[in-house]
């Protein structure tokens, strides 16, 4: 069953079209990941999701139920959580405050304690770190603390955008073995919003190619990754061609 | 004679600090300066001394009804003026904030005159002595009620889960908004905790001075105690606020006439010279 579906949703930015009418869908229970290149729209897409933008058409539907046009935090207590890209923590708070308000929309103290207890084991660091300022934390430490806060939250959907971002190979590894662990023991469906086509590519089943605000290709992971395009365009493999020589204008096959 | 300076100046140092802190609280979370922040304080003590002194109410009740009054002209203005300017140029702001100042000390000259009441808030002054030294109960009092008031907020905005909320939301918008905090709810609740801390100055100050509907030309000194402070730094503002309460009261004694007024200004200069973060001010920090 999808647990979320959007349907056409065009957003744009003053005249700057953004998102021209994209749809698609995500299974319960999945991992799903959407590429492209900068400026293709996949920040715009998570951020409609999560409530921060309205789209100017189109539906996005949680568990059958409309949610566009709700206010964020109505989106946050039904279950979605974002990672927004770039580390946004609250820098002058502890890491322990900062987890906690990962579950601000949450009273029940005592399954708290236990979350925060499992985010300590999938990220030790920040059980080390927990009295420290979150600005004094490596860029590393800052995306397992954004993604250990939006956990607080219990949410059934997580949103991720770009946790590779700026971080080193090991680090990108080890976030994603996480973000898999997280995906198998909670049954969390996500969202990967990447760059790092590889990577996604290697932890999702199902992928989307969005370009310059469309979504012109999608299909499971291993597929994709067999695909002559997104091999080219997205996993930088050469082509040798006959004379050795690499074909210079190829066109994509979707265009 | 030394000390007695220098606690007196503490006292109207506190005043300044209460203030300087309504505009460290709206300034950290929205980047408003709240130019109307003394004029709050104005009303707040007129509110006070009319409860008191037309209404009959006795001093403790008459408190907590204004600052209720207070706290809900705050949120009051927040949504009718702050709301609307979202996302304007801090000048639009600034001006609405310098605007709104001008309205409020009006009104009060229309409901209150332009006279100069005396008014002592309850409290009697009276020499206290302490070993060699005799102070005043009424800046003892002030220095109290101020401290008291520091450790509430303090607990507050670091113990309790809407506190930390706050204190998140006007760290980093976006991400309160992700973790499902309402940010417009936030900034209206900052307002009416300026405002109320705004009333708690106002009837600090009515012992030290008269007053009138001018009054709020005292939060003027606390925008160099703010700023002294770095502004957006709560204990900044603190300790900025008492700095120039002292500094001033000696500049008042030791140096010739008409220093004490022209002090605070000269220590706003010096600092946006010699370092313009403030004490504990905190440099840009880039996110990596």
């Amino acid at each position: 069953m999808a647990i979320l579906q959007v349907k056409n949703i065009e957003v744009s930015y003053g005249p700057v079209n953004v998102a021209k009418g994209i749809s698609f869908e995500i299974e319960e229970g999945s991992i799903v990941t959407i590429l492209g290149a900068n400026g293709a729209g996949k920040t715009t897409i998570l951020r409609t999701i999560s409530g921060l933008i309205e789209p100017e058409k189109g539906s996005v539907e949680f568990e059958g139920k409309p949610i566009h046009g709700l206010e964020p935090e109505e989106i946050v207590k039904m279950g979605i959580s974002h990672v927004p890209e770039g580390r946004e923590v609250f820098p002058d708070l502890t890491v322990y405050k900062n987890l906690m308000m990962g579950a601000f929309i949450r009273d029940d103290n005592q399954a708290i304690e236990r979350d925060l207890e499992r985010i300590y084991n999938y990220f030790p660091i920040l059980s080390d770190r927990k009295e420290q300022l979150a600005f004094t934390l490596s860029g590393g430490q800052q995306q397992m603390l954004v993604i250990g806060r939006a956990l607080m939250s219990r949410p059934k959907l997580l949103l991720l955008d770009e946790p590779s971002l700026g971080l080193a190979p090991l680090l990108i590894k080890e976030i994603f073995e996480i973000i898999t662990r997280i995906n198998q023991e909670q049954r969390t469906t996500i969202l990967l919003v990447e760059q790092n086509a590889r990577m996604a590519l290697s932890v999702a089943q199902h992928g989307y190619i969005l370009e310059m605000g469309r979504m012109v290709m999608d299909d499971a992971t291993e597929k994709l990754q067999a695909n002559e395009d997104v091999q080219e365009f997205y996993l930088g493999m050469r082509e040798e061609g006959i004379r050795g020589a690499r074909r210079w204008k190829k066109k994509k096959q979707w265009r | 004679m030394f000390l007695q300076i220098v606690s007196s100046g503490i006292a109207i140092g506190c005043i300044y600090a209460l203030i300087a802190l309504g505009f460290v609280l709206i300034y950290k979370a929205s980047e408003v300066v709240n130019f109307a922040q003394g004029d709050l304080m104005m009303i707040g003590a007129f509110l006070v001394y009319s409860a008191v002194t037309h209404f009959h109410v006795p001093f403790i009740p008459a408190f907590l009804i204004a600052v209720i009054i207070m706290a809900v002209l705050g949120k009051g203005i927040d949504r009718l003026l702050l709301r609307p300017l979202v996302g304007e140029q801090a000048f639009a702001l600034i001006m609405a904030t310098i605007g709104l100042g001008i309205l409020i000390r009006s009104i009060g000259g229309m409901i209150w005159g332009y006279d100069t009441f005396s008014f002592q808030a309850g409290i009697t002054d009276r020499p206290v002595r302490m070993g060699s030294v005799a102070l005043s109960s009424v800046h003892i009092w002030i220095i109290a009620v101020t401290l008291l008031l520091i450790v509430g907020l303090y607990y507050f905005f670091n113990r309790t889960k809407t506190g930390v909320s706050m204190e998140a939301a006007s760290q980093n918008q976006l991400a309160a908004y992700l973790m499902g905090i309402g940010v417009k709810k936030v900034f209206s609740n900052i307002w009416a905790i300026s405002a109320m801390v705004a009333t708690v100055a106002g009837v600090l100050l009515t012992p030290l001075q008269f007053l009138n509907y001018n009054m709020g030309f005292v939060g003027l000194k606390a925008f160099p105690a703010a700023v002294l402070g770095g502004f957006g730094s709560i204990p900044g503002a603190i300790v900025g606020g008492i700095i120039i309460g002292v500094s001033e009261s000696i500049a008042g004694v030791y140096l010739p006439e008409g220093f004490k007024e022209i002090f605070a200004w000269i220590i706003l200069i010096g600092v946006l010279m010699i370092r313009p973060e403030g004490i504990f001010g905190i440099q840009e920090r880039k996110r990596v």
